[in-house]
């Protein structure tokens, strides 16, 4: 045995680096104790991820008071015996709570060429990011959480960048639009509760976009790349116009810019806010390339009906549907009672629809119709799963629904 | 990028390349196996692969099992569950002999089967203590006393 070598500590640097970045930071600066050979091999790893492990002892997350304090030690140290350049720096810690010493650390990424930066602050609010952080050209993510941003005015913007998360993040909605149009390879964006009421998005590349929060309007210009997109409007809306055309229909607005969606989730009041305007009955062919579509909706709302039977019809490639009764509490029918409201529903073909899931549902007359329709004109239906709320008196539902003619021979109904 | 290699071959007969190892055995691959390697890739469009191509630092036994790595993950058709149950059998192995696929695969610049290796000698150091290290690895050239308390010194926290 003491014959064998001692390979693992002859591996190229590169390797090692390699190697040591999977580790949690602890077990990587652990290993200097190693032997002589391994006393710095730590100090070039590229990626430094400072998250609850590094407090943790023997394990367990320290939970005490100077978690903080050892924590700022712990990076400064890092960054102080660190060699070589850093691709990712990341701040997790839910211990840690905004700084001054956030400045230095900034400062010091944006001279070792950082490419990704992600800076979680859980506790304190409201910490300016420094402006240094606008220097690094060669970021390639940044990943922001509870923090304010303003961008300066000489700011060249980050011409290398593909991912950006702003969450719980303070901006101006001018200074989102310059963030963004500044970037102009992006293809993830992700905008969280940024407390901005009109998002305006257009970036050429993006491919992934998902925007939440207590939104008002949301405007999209032209990105012929996007693939998937997640809305949620976490606020309930008014009823009342968007911004645009009071002839059109929100819905047109927002997808005519957006012909290559392939992924679209509507949460919380985001249906109803595509309800304003005038909903077209007929379908624009806009979204050809859709091929699931989760949709939270209100089966009391005419106008969400119609809007998600507008998206549905719109959608010659949809496979899966995912509806999620937004109401818990179901008021009498009002739309059931005009049959003729379903009839011109009733002769679409939905010929590629495979998997239906619909949920919190009580069996109201606007809910059943819909499975009836799905069911009478998907041909190719392989699964429908349906997950009444707990209000609904389920032996009425089931009978409503074995009632219900099914166009695909190979459907299965589950019932949850 | 490998794509413009690839679209450049005829689609068919399979072209063959032969890879020499150190102790004399050859090997045929695939060239569209092959190309998962930057180095075959680069020696590919410079014409430098009609002939046996010798790789003096890998020996026969692990050059066999790249070349099977290779060909697996130019398999087309198969799903990432299997692939990834594939891969986890094929780095089940003495860590002398991993430490040898990462020889391999950085020379030939596989950057699949170097980040596998890699992933696996992590996960064997992950959680453990530097004297369970030491003797796993066999890595003896260990601190006096006095230096070790240098080091721990330095990096007080890491130790707590």
């Amino acid at each position: 045995m003491t014959n064998e070598l001692d390979k693992i500590s002859e591996l190229p640097g590169h390797i090692m680096d390699n190697i040591l970045s999977r580790l949690p930071i602890k077990d990587a600066v652990r290993t200097s104790i190693l032997s002589r050979k391994w006393r710095y091999k730590w100090s070039s790893v590229p990626e430094l991820v400072f998250d609850d492990q590094c407090t943790s002892l023997g394990g367990v997350p320290s939970l005490q008071p100077n978690v903080q304090k050892n924590l700022v030690q712990i990076i400064d140290e890092v960054l102080l015996l660190h060699t070589g350049p850093i691709q990712t720096f990341m701040l997790c810690h839910k211990g840690f709570q905004a700084t001054s010493n956030i400045d230095h650390w900034i400062l010091h990424l944006s001279r070792v060429s950082i490419k990704v930066i992600v800076l979680y602050i859980y506790r304190g609010w409201n910490y300016k990011i420094p402006t240094c952080l606008f220097n690094c050209q060669d970021l390639i993510k940044l990943k922001l959480l509870r923090s304010e941003v303003k961008i300066p005015s000489t700011f060249e913007g980050f011409k290398n960048l593909l991912s950006l998360h702003l969450l719980l993040v303070e901006l101006s909605p001018d200074g989102l639009e310059a963030l963004i149009s500044r970037c102009p390879l992006l293809k993830h964006l992700q905008l969280w509760k940024l407390g901005i009421k009109q998002i305006k998005v257009e970036a050429g590349n993006l491919e992934w976009l998902d925007v939440e929060g207590a939104l008002q309007d949301v405007a999209f210009g032209v990105m012929n790349c996007l693939k998937s997109i997640r809305i949620a409007f976490s606020d309930n809306i008014g009823n009342r116009f968007g911004p645009g055309n009071a002839n059109s229909s929100n819905l047109h607005q927002l997808f005519r810019n957006l012909p290559n969606i392939q992924s679209l989730k509507l949460q919380n009041y985001s249906l109803k806010y595509l309800a304003i305007g005038n909903v077209p009955k007929t379908p624009p062919n806009e979204l050809v390339h859709l091929k699931c579509l989760f949709t939270c909706i209100d089966f009391n709302s005419v106008e969400e009906i119609l809007t998600a039977m507008c998206l549905i019809r719109s959608s010659p490639q949809l496979k899966l549907v995912d509806f999620q009764n937004r109401v818990e509490d179901q008021q009498t029918t009002r739309i059931g009672t005009t049959a003729d409201f379903w009839e011109d529903h009733r002769a679409c073909c939905l010929e590629k629809v495979q998997v239906v899931s619909i949920g919190g549902i009580s069996g109201s007359e606007p809910e059943l119709e819909l499975i009836n329709i799905l069911l009478t004109c998907s041909p190719n239906l392989l699964k429908m799963t349906i997950r009444p709320n707990s209000m609904s008196g389920e032996g009425k539902l089931v009978r409503e629904l074995l009632r219900f003619r099914r166009a695909s021979t190979q459907a299965e109904v589950i019932f949850l | 990028m490998s794509s413009s290699s690839s679209s450049s071959l005829p689609p068919c007969p399979k072209k063959m390349i032969t890879l020499k190892s150190s102790d004399g055995e050859t090997f045929q691959i695939e060239e569209t196996a092959a190309l998962q390697s930057k180095t075959l890739e680069n020696m590919i469009d410079e014409n430098c692969a009609s002939t046996p191509i010798p790789l003096r630092s890998i020996n026969g036994k692990i050059l066999a099992k790249v070349v099977e790595f290779c060909n697996k993950h130019a398999e087309v058709g198969v799903d990432a569950e299997s692939l990834h149950a594939w891969d986890a059998e094929f780095v089940n192995v003495e860590y002398t002999t991993l430490f040898d696929y990462i020889l391999a695969a950085n020379f030939l610049e596989i950057p699949t089967l170097l980040d596998l290796a890699s992933g696996v000698v992590g996960d064997m150091i992950k959680g453990k203590t530097p004297d369970e290290i030491r003797k796993m690895f066999n890595i003896n050239d260990a601190f006096s006393p006095e230096e070790e308390e240098e080091v721990r010194r330095a990096n007080q926290w890491a130790f707590e």
